[in-house]
């Protein structure tokens, strides 16, 4: 009997260490100050929000403010790893309240009838919207909104200065320069970029021929690069040194923090816009247009052009910036982003994964 | 599948003739086993084999119209994925073929060399370090092989080399190590169990008679823990043929292997029936993967 | 053998190093020794509940686990051998049909049914995973027992219920402790069939998985590993430990 005693002993030991642990996870963060001018009166907003996004939405600095502005709310977050993850989970049922769009995907969610149109009237800063961040496609269709425009930022290469005699100065270097070399695991990135390369414009009308040549150039990417990366791992195989050259916005200079980097821009610089969308699954749509709302205040947009370099859509939010921080980010020169290279989907965007995967396979 | 399996024979337990009473109360253990056998099949039937069933049926309801086994017909059609087919028996027979090379001896030692009451710590230890959860086991591999990682430093601070080498991470090199790393635990285990019914006495005595290390390997050895290595084989091969988050994490671009496909239809493609057909296929190429090695074990064995 | 310890010990080694190594960078030179990487740990609110849903799914996997496996093993080793022999296949299937399969069946089916991922899925994909091992594990244990203990309880009255607790636990304390102890371990470091069933609740591997993408997190990823590794050691320690007590019955299964 002596033995069985210890025996349990042990395992309640263990168990305790366990339940130990587990009573220290979770514990809230209690009170905190309010999230100042974003957004209507915090009453009716209760239940719970599911929020599908990208990792910088759910920053912090951009985004604990908000559960402090709501307390009583109960919000549920999913991250997106990759571009096409999000296309593809919602198409497969997923359900959510917002979810985080880009230009790009947002034209695969429509189709796929993944979103339901926003009432602009519910958006108190609709008026304040910059016209360029309103033509972004997917933000106007038919006369229906289906992605509120929040952020931006044009690609360029972000190149490693040690690495390379002269700086790169066009997107063909992505594809010739002897270095080592990392994109994202997306068609639209990939297929865009190399289109650039070949000079053609706008990429989204390039012939099978022309694709064909992407294909080929892409292939011959394969043996200088490192590695196909999913959503923000370019900064861990950057800061560890894996990589040289890797078509990106200013944006990883400051999230790697490092020294021996620099940003080239090209001469059509590829924009990119994102903002959040309402999916046909929304329930909770009181409290979707309160975190839409929050989402393009400058309480939020402020935080987003300081620590991630982006553009911002309200003029309001941009208002509030340094000098130095509207220079890094470009945010005077919004309008002229116009005459950028997009992400937009190409008409068969089917044809375009199929190339993707081919040149992942070959 | 973090997890090692004792396979024994199903062994019967039908009675050993006793008469009388005790009979009686055996048909009563037998009834009270009987009505306890659908217990875990409630489990098992809805959340195990009705979702592999649903797998199967899956690719027949394409999403765009098109006609009913367009996807198996896609899978089983497209030069790439077959190409991916062959790329993961490469990669998946390569990690095998290491792990059987380190772990062989490592069983043998563990059997042979260390004493009895070590024995199980040092087993335990294998398990140990097969239990960290995969992704955290395979990041932890780019300190050690990455440009600025342990090994490109001793290397270059001994002199051995003066630039970091190529290809150390994010190459099938790095595949194949980092599988055979995570799995080798699986592969000793069950080797070792083979090697516990050979006595120490009949090594010994073989030894006497053979002489040559590799005559006493191959005549008493290996046909003895032959059903161990059968064993390793099911439980390592499969899981590591359908590894997708190694060659994802570490593979760079040139190390795909079926599992992602399966992922990139799922989460990049968003084509559904197709993802179910190939994931169909690994499930059948797995089962009958594990059906041959049993027949191999009972054809060479009688057991 | 000194291949083999590195290429397994290796990692484990560079991972506790690099939680401690107050550089954020993993690589060399180490640039000092922190704590700090454990207290940004415990002041992650996604970290944290990571971890608390992790360690209820893995209690919850594990209590299933060893109630399931308990009765599926002994049914199956004390009903007719032919009706048990077919039972037992089934439950070794999902033992050798691979994780991503089952992960993305579950996927499949859920999506089918209308139920969305969250704990309950992520529970329900880990036991079917787990308890078919810990069957096979007590069968194995079972097939070995004389039954004659059991027919005697009964003639003496009890009921087949106190039977199971009273003549057969006894004798499977440490199988039992022991299976237990691998579902625990085997659910806490799950990432491919939680991966596809998680939903909105995240698992300390499936945050993980998404935290390493960042440069700046991976020493707080490995802070919370080495805190892993620290509880697996403990039930190491318990496996260990039972062992020494109990030396026939755990070297009889392993």
């Amino acid at each position: 009997m002596h033995t069985r005693v210890s025996r349990w002993a042990a395992v309640g030991t263990a168990l305790a260490v366990v339940l130990t642990l587990a009573s220290c996870g979770g514990d809230d963060s209690g009170g905190g100050d309010g999230g100042g001018d974003a957004g209507d009166g915090s009453g009716e907003v209760s239940g719970t929000l599911r929020i599908f996004a990208y990792v910088d939405a759910f920053d912090p600095d951009v985004f604990d403010p908000f559960l402090n502005q709501y307390p009583d709310l109960d919000v549920q977050k999913a991250e997106i790893a990759g571009d096409t993850e999000a296309v593809a989970k919602l198409k497969g049922g997923f359900e959510t309240d917002i979810v985080n769009t880009c230009a790009g995907p947002v034209d695969q969610e429509i189709e796929d009838g993944s979103l339901q149109p926003i009432d602009t009237s519910r958006i108190d800063d609709w008026d304040e919207i910059y016209p360029f961040f309103k033509q972004v496609k997917g933000v106007d269709v038919d006369g229906e909104t289906f992605m509120l425009p929040l952020v931006g930022g044009a690609y360029g290469l972000i190149y490693r200065p040690s690495a390379f005699d002269t700086p790169p100065t066009s997107w063909m270097d992505l594809y010739t320069a002897d270095v080592r070399v990392a994109t994202p695991d997306d068609p639209l990135t990939n297929i865009i970029a190399a289109g650039l390369a070949l000079g053609y414009l706008p990429p989204q009308d390039m012939t099978p021929e022309q694709l064909a040549e992407v294909k080929d150039l892409l292939v011959e990417q394969k043996s200088r690069v490192a590695s196909y990366y999913t959503g923000a791992a370019v900064s861990t195989l950057w800061k560890n040194g894996e990589v040289d050259l890797v078509p990106q916005d200013v944006t990883l200079i400051g999230e790697v923090d490092g020294e021996d980097i620099a940003f080239a821009p090209m001469e059509t610089p590829l924009a990119w816009t994102c903002g959040y969308a309402l999916a046909s699954s929304a329930e909770n749509l009181d409290a979707a247009y309160a975190f839409l709302n929050y989402a393009l205040s400058p309480t939020v947009q402020t935080v987003q052009a300081e620590k991630f370099s982006y553009l911002v859509s309200n003029q309001a939010s941009a208002a509030e910036l340094s000098p130095e921080v509207r220079e890094v980010s470009g945010q005077d020169n919004v309008e002229g982003y116009r005459d950028s290279a997009t992400f937009d989907s190409p008409a068969d965007i089917d044809a375009w994964t199929s190339l993707w995967q081919e040149v992942k396979a070959s | 599948m973090a997890v090692t399996l004792t396979t024994k024979p199903v062994e019967d337990v039908s009675p050993s003739g006793r008469r009388g009473p005790a009979r009686a109360s055996r048909s009563r253990v037998q009834r009270a086993a009987v009505w306890a056998l659908p217990l875990s099949l409630l489990v098992l039937i809805p959340f195990f084999y009705a979702p592999l069933a649903g797998l199967l049926v899956r690719p027949l309801q394409p999403d765009d119209g098109g006609s009913a086994f367009s996807a198996y017909e896609r899978v089983l059609t497209t030069g790439h994925l077959l190409k991916t087919v062959g790329q993961s028996f490469e990669i998946a027979g390569l990690s095998f073929g290491l792990m059987l090379l380190l772990g062989y001896p490592l069983a043998y030692l563990i059997r042979f060399r260390v004493p009895p009451q070590w024995r199980l710590p040092v087993l335990m230890l294998l398990v140990l370090a097969g239990s960290i959860s995969d992704i955290v086991r395979i990041y932890s591999w780019y300190a050690l092989l990455g440009t600025n990682g342990i090994i490109n430093k001793l290397f270059m601070g001994v002199g051995i080399t003066d630039a970091p080498i190529d290809g150390l991470l994010f190459s099938r090199f790095s595949v194949v190590l980092v599988l055979t790393a995570g799995w080798l635990p699986y592969v000793v285990i069950p080797i070792y169990s083979s090697m516990r019914s050979i006595d120490q006495s009949v090594i010994e005595a073989s030894r006497d008679l053979y002489a040559g290390r590799f005559a006493l390997f191959r005549s008493v050895l290996l046909p003895m823990s032959a059903p161990g290595i059968l064993g390793a084989f099911i439980i390592v091969f499969v899981p590591v043929l359908s590894d997708f988050a190694t060659p994802a994490l570490v593979g760079g671009p040139s190390s795909l292997m079926v599992g992602n496909f399966v992922s990139d239809q799922l989460l990049q493609v968003g084509d559904w029936p197709t993802a179910a057909a190939a994931a169909s296929l690994l499930l059948v190429v797995s089962l009958l993967l594990v059906a041959a090695a049993q027949w191999a074990t009972r054809r060479l064995y009688g057991r | 053998m000194l291949l083999c310890m590195a290429l397994l010990f290796a990692p484990l080694v560079s991972l506790v190093m690099f939680a401690f190594n107050s550089s954020d960078t993993l690589g060399l030179p180490f640039e000092g020794f922190t704590t700090s990487w454990f207290t940004a740990l415990f002041d992650d609110r996604e970290a944290m509940e990571a971890l608390r849903t992790t360690l209820i799914v893995a209690a919850i996997v594990t209590a299933v686990s060893v109630v399931l496996g308990l009765v599926s093993g002994y049914a199956i080793a004390r009903a007719p051998a032919r009706l048990g022999g077919v039972v037992l296949a089934l439950h070794a299937v999902p033992l050798v049909v691979p994780w991503l399969v089952i992960g993305v069946s579950g996927l499949l089916f859920f999506q089918w049914v209308g139920v969305q991922g969250s704990v309950l899925t992520i529970v329900l994909m880990q036991t079917v995973v787990t308890f078919p091992l810990v069957t096979l594990v007590l069968y194995s244990g079972l097939v070995g027992l004389e039954p004659a203990v059991e027919e005697a309880g009964l003639d003496l009255g009890s009921s087949q219920v106190g039977v199971l607790l009273r003549l057969v636990l006894p004798q499977l304390v440490t199988p039992l402790i022991t299976s237990a102890v691998f579902a625990f371990i085997s659910s806490i470091g799950n990432f491919v069939v939680t991966f596809f069933v998680s939903g909105y609740s995240a698992t300390l591997p499936i945050w993980g998985y998404s935290e390493l993408r960042h440069a700046e997190n991976l020493p707080v990823v490995n802070a919370a590993s080495t805190l892993m590794l620290a509880l697996n050691l403990v039930f190491f320690f318990v496996v260990v430990y039972l062992s020494r007590r109990d030396k026939d019955a755990v070297s009889a299964w392993l």
